[in-house]
């Protein structure tokens, strides 16, 4: 199946929400990467994934966020995940990932836990 | 193309297209019809009559419309004997004329015949008295060749400037049916006729039997279509808020959608009046160009936008809406789209000839089913055209789209779901068109018949191919209708109609022989045109030796050990995989079991597979420890995957002696703990993060590592997410849920018996489908006549 994925870019004060639409696949993810090294590239750092409209994720979607942890944290930000579905949540807990990154029901509890130390990869 | 799924509808449609052009022009009921006259021989007909009261009409525009009058037509067949009901026109034709310079204008009824059935001149136009305006002859014109046994009924009395004048049939008395009824205008215009009309009375008695043949239709018919929009409209409500209502609708569907909706609201403002008498020939033409537009294409576009999202998005059954969706996308010329169109086309004249046959093997003079809206319009072609789209092709696309894949997801028997698809089928078109009047078994037996036909190509081809199947066969009727009557204009009309059906058909043939295979593109994972036959197979090839080498690196066949079976198997979606099992022989004498599965899939996932395989065997060689062994494969991957790779494993550690097993997650979906002798069944969870992903701290701090002590009849069920997400032709997963109950069937049986009983439990589930996805599966079974004594594992 063709599948269909976006990305709406907000902000909220100095944080940027980037609300996740759809299916994030191997032939989506690009998508994403693109968008975070959008905002990376802009010195954009405090950055909140809303999930609440991901239907979908696959490993390569879950790589995206892995694969920019790390320049996002050593640039003194960190990338937050909120709002995510029962079934995608339990894909990143499955995968461990609640260990790595603050994942909160809402958007405003995300914004709260930029106050929280930052996390180890 | 012709595989053995067309032969059946192309044999049907031949001998169905044969039969009708030999008996279509006596045994059509459109035949009854009779139009003597085109649309502008009625307009002819309608100027002449306007300039014989003395109306300047000669250069008037206009036009024409013939409408069925579905209840004379009930009357004169119940009726059969009675003379006055016979005069009931089956069919009238209705004539707007607008006279240069003129904001209003004549109208005027005829019969199919020609014969004035009334007219209305507005009190605007000038009107001059004229010998032949007289109120006699007035109802002599209207009367006909009867108007000798007519009498004057009511003289009439002056109300304001006109004077209303009756005559009835001599025999009849007062309950005379059909009446002359003429009102002159009695002072400015001195005795002018500018209203006549031809009044026809049906009976109480008789009126009360025609209410009661439509009472199924008027209570059911709009419960049942209430069902049916809201059969649309609830999937898509139901997500909630305009944002997932947009995520869910692909961009093609969406853009319809819009398109659609902004045209209903200018269409609505516009809409097609047969009151209209009053307008200019342009805006008149506007109208009928719009009200054709609008009130059928565009409402139908609108739902077919939300039906084809709710279907593609709820993925209720995609297979068979793949055409249907690709008519909104620049897929729209691929053989994907031609292949269902020509389906439908095939399969037209089939429909088209089923009711005629059923109404001469019941012998049913009361059979009536075409459409007149395109009979006397400015563009017939067009017409029937977009007569395809209206609100009867919504009801069929919500049918097929909606209610017969939910019928099919939530009806698990075969043969019961397919009883209740037609039965939703065949009450959708007796709601649509009951064409047999009040012979109500023959209308359930066409309905049932056209609902299975229809069903089975939705079945063969897709719901496309049954959609357009229905339009196809409106659009032939059409041309049958218009070929069959005496007028020449319209018989020529009809045979246009036909010539642009043959070379609809003839396109959709030509595209699906010749046309781009746009799925591919679409729908191909790797987007990746191969276009070059020779380098295809080479490629083809070369996947296959790499995928006996990947095959090849996994364990031949299960170790054997005392007390204990073993038993794995994978299965990569592609040629090649990222999914591995393995069996480590460790130094401490006990034997690892482990099952990965690395991100993405094909050739990538395939390299990584490899690699991960060699650093877990590295591992094992040094310890049985399964942090050790899982921190050393997390190290290596992250350092070579650079954040772009990870893998997730379930590690056991099995010890045949004390008969426990060392469990780690990294990742990995919960292993399976069947404890048969307790009747439990666990999901083991813990701790722990994908290989590559994290650093050697974090990772080691939370991955965990629980001890498990099995006790005899236990198994332990590795697998890969390829198995829990395998999802069926309904988009449905297996579940964590069908696994647990999978395994709960297997007590008893040794580990290759236990992976079979799953496996086949998948394949059930799948019903033939293929996964997607990798399919991996590993399982341990403590034998139920175990002894905890030193094993020797041996291959």
């Amino acid at each position: 199946m063709a599948t269909s994925f976006s990305v709406e870019r907000g902000t909220s004060g100095e944080f940027i929400i980037l609300g996740l639409n759809g299916f994030l696949d191997a032939h989506t993810a690009p998508q994403f990467e693109k968008a975070i090294q959008q905002e990376l590239e802009a010195g954009n750092v405090r950055l909140i994934a809303d999930c609440g409209q991901l239907t979908y994720i696959s490993s390569a979607g879950l790589g995206v966020f892995m694969s920019f942890i790390e320049d996002i944290r050593a640039a003194g930000g960190d990338l937050k995940i909120c709002n995510l579905t029962p079934k995608v949540a339990q894909v990143f807990e499955i995968l461990g990932f609640d260990s790595i990154f603050d994942m909160t029901p809402t958007v405003a509890d995300a914004e709260r836990s930029f106050a929280n130390p930052v996390r180890e990869v | 193309m012709f595989r053995s799924r067309w032969t059946l509808p192309c044999v049907l449609a031949l001998i169905s297209a044969l039969w009708l052009a030999s008996v279509a022009s006596r045994v059509h009921p459109a035949a009854r019809l009779n139009l003597k006259y085109d649309r502008a021989g009625y307009l002819a007909l309608g100027r002449q009559l306007s300039i014989n009261h003395g109306v300047a009409a000669g250069d008037a525009s206009g036009y024409a419309r013939v409408e069925t009058l579905a209840k004379n037509q009930d009357l004169r067949f119940m009726m059969p004997a009675n003379k006055t009901v016979q005069m009931f026109p089956e069919a009238q034709v209705t004539v707007n004329l607008l006279p240069a310079g003129k904001s209003t204008g004549p109208r005027i009824t005829f019969g199919t015949d020609g014969h004035p059935l009334g007219w209305k001149f507005p009190e605007s136009l000038s009107i001059k008295p004229a010998p032949s305006n007289s109120p006699e002859n007035a109802m002599r014109e209207l009367a006909g060749d009867d108007s000798n046994t007519f009498e004057m009924a009511n003289p009439g009395s002056v109300a304001g400037a006109t004077r209303d004048m009756q005559w009835q049939h001599a025999d009849e008395g007062k309950n005379s049916t059909a009446s002359p009824h003429v009102s002159i205008d009695e002072s400015e215009k001195k005795g002018a006729v500018f209203q006549a009309d031809t009044v026809f009375t049906i009976p109480d008695a008789i009126g009360k039997k025609l209410d009661s043949f439509n009472l199924v239709r008027t209570i059911v018919g709009p419960i049942w279509f209430i069902l049916l929009f809201a059969a649309v409209a609830i999937p898509v409500l139901r997500e909630g808020s305009g944002r997932t209502a947009r995520a869910m609708m692909d961009s093609s569907a969406r853009w319809i959608g819009i398109a659609a909706a902004l045209a209903v609201a200018v269409g609505s403002m516009l809409e097609w009046d047969d009151e209209v008498s009053g307008v200019s020939a342009a805006s008149g033409l506007l109208i009928e160009v719009l009200g054709v537009l609008v009130g059928g294409l565009i409402v139908g576009l609108l739902l077919y936008a939300m039906a084809a999202g709710t279907v593609l998005n709820a993925s209720l059954h995609p297979a068979r809406a793949r055409g249907f969706r690709l008519l909104g996308s620049k897929a729209v010329l691929s053989r994907t789209v031609a292949h269902e169109l020509l389906a439908g086309w095939v399969i037209a004249p089939v429909l088209v000839a089923l009711p005629l046959a059923l109404s001469l093997i019941l012998r049913s003079p009361a059979f009536r089913g075409y459409d007149d809206t395109m009979l006397l319009s400015r563009f017939p072609v067009l017409m029937s055209l977009v007569s395809t789209a209206d609100q009867s092709a919504i009801a069929v696309v919500a049918l097929f789209g909606v209610l017969i894949p939910l019928a099919r997801r939530f009806v698990k028997r075969a043969w019961l779901s397919g009883a209740l698809a037609i039965a939703m089928a065949a009450l959708t078109l007796i709601m649509l068109s009951a064409p047999f009047r009040e012979a109500q078994i023959a209308n359930v037996t066409w309905a049932v018949l056209q609902g299975c036909l229809l069903f089975w190509i939705y079945s063969r081809f897709g719901m496309l191919a049954a959609v357009a199947g229905y339009g196809w066969a409106k659009i032939l009727n059409s041309a049958i209708v218009l070929v069959i009557q005496p007028a020449a204009g319209l018989h020529g009309s009809g045979q246009g109609i036909l010539l642009t059906f043959a070379a609809l058909g003839f396109g959709a043939l030509l595209v699906s022989l010749k046309g781009p295979d746009a799925v591919a593109e679409l729908y191909g994972e790797s987007g990746v045109r191969l276009q070059a036959r020779s380098r295809r197979e080479e490629l083809l090839a070369e996947f296959n030796v790499a995928r006996s080498a990947q095959q090849q690196m996994l364990p031949a066949r299960a170790p054997s050990l005392e007390g204990y079976s073993l038993a794995a198997s994978c299965d990569p979606a592609r040629e090649v995989g990222g999914d591995l099992y393995d069996f480590l022989r460790l130094k401490d004498g006990r034997l690892g079991i482990g099952v990965a599965d690395v991100s993405g899939k094909g050739v990538p996932a395939a390299l990584y597979m490899g690699l991960t395989k060699g650093l877990l065997s590295a591992a094992a060689q040094d310890s049985g420890d399964p942090h050790y062994i899982l921190g050393v494969v997390n190290k290596h991957l992250r350092e070579v995957a650079k954040k772009k790779v990870f893998v997730t494993m379930a590690l056991g550690v099995l010890d045949p002696a004390e008969r426990t097993l060392e469990y780690a997650r990294a990742g990995h979906n919960p292993v399976v703990w069947r404890r048969a002798s307790a009747r439990q069944t666990h999901l083991l969870g813990g701790g722990g993060i994908g290989l590559g992903i994290a650093g050697p701290v974090l990772f080691a701090r939370t991955l965990k590592v629980e001890t498990l002590v099995l006790a005899p009849g236990d198994a332990l069920i590795f697998y890969s997410d390829g198995l829990t997400e395998a999802m069926d032709e309904l988009q449905e997963q297996f579940g964590e849920e069908r696994l647990i109950a999978a395994a709960e069937k297997t007590d008893g049986l040794d580990a290759g018996a236990t992976r079979d009983s799953i496996l086949r439990e998948v394949k059930h589930f799948l019903k033939g489908g293929n996964s997607q996805d990798d399919l991996t599966i590993a399982v341990l079974r403590v034998n139920e006549a175990s002894r905890q004594s030193s094993s020797a594992i041996s291959n």
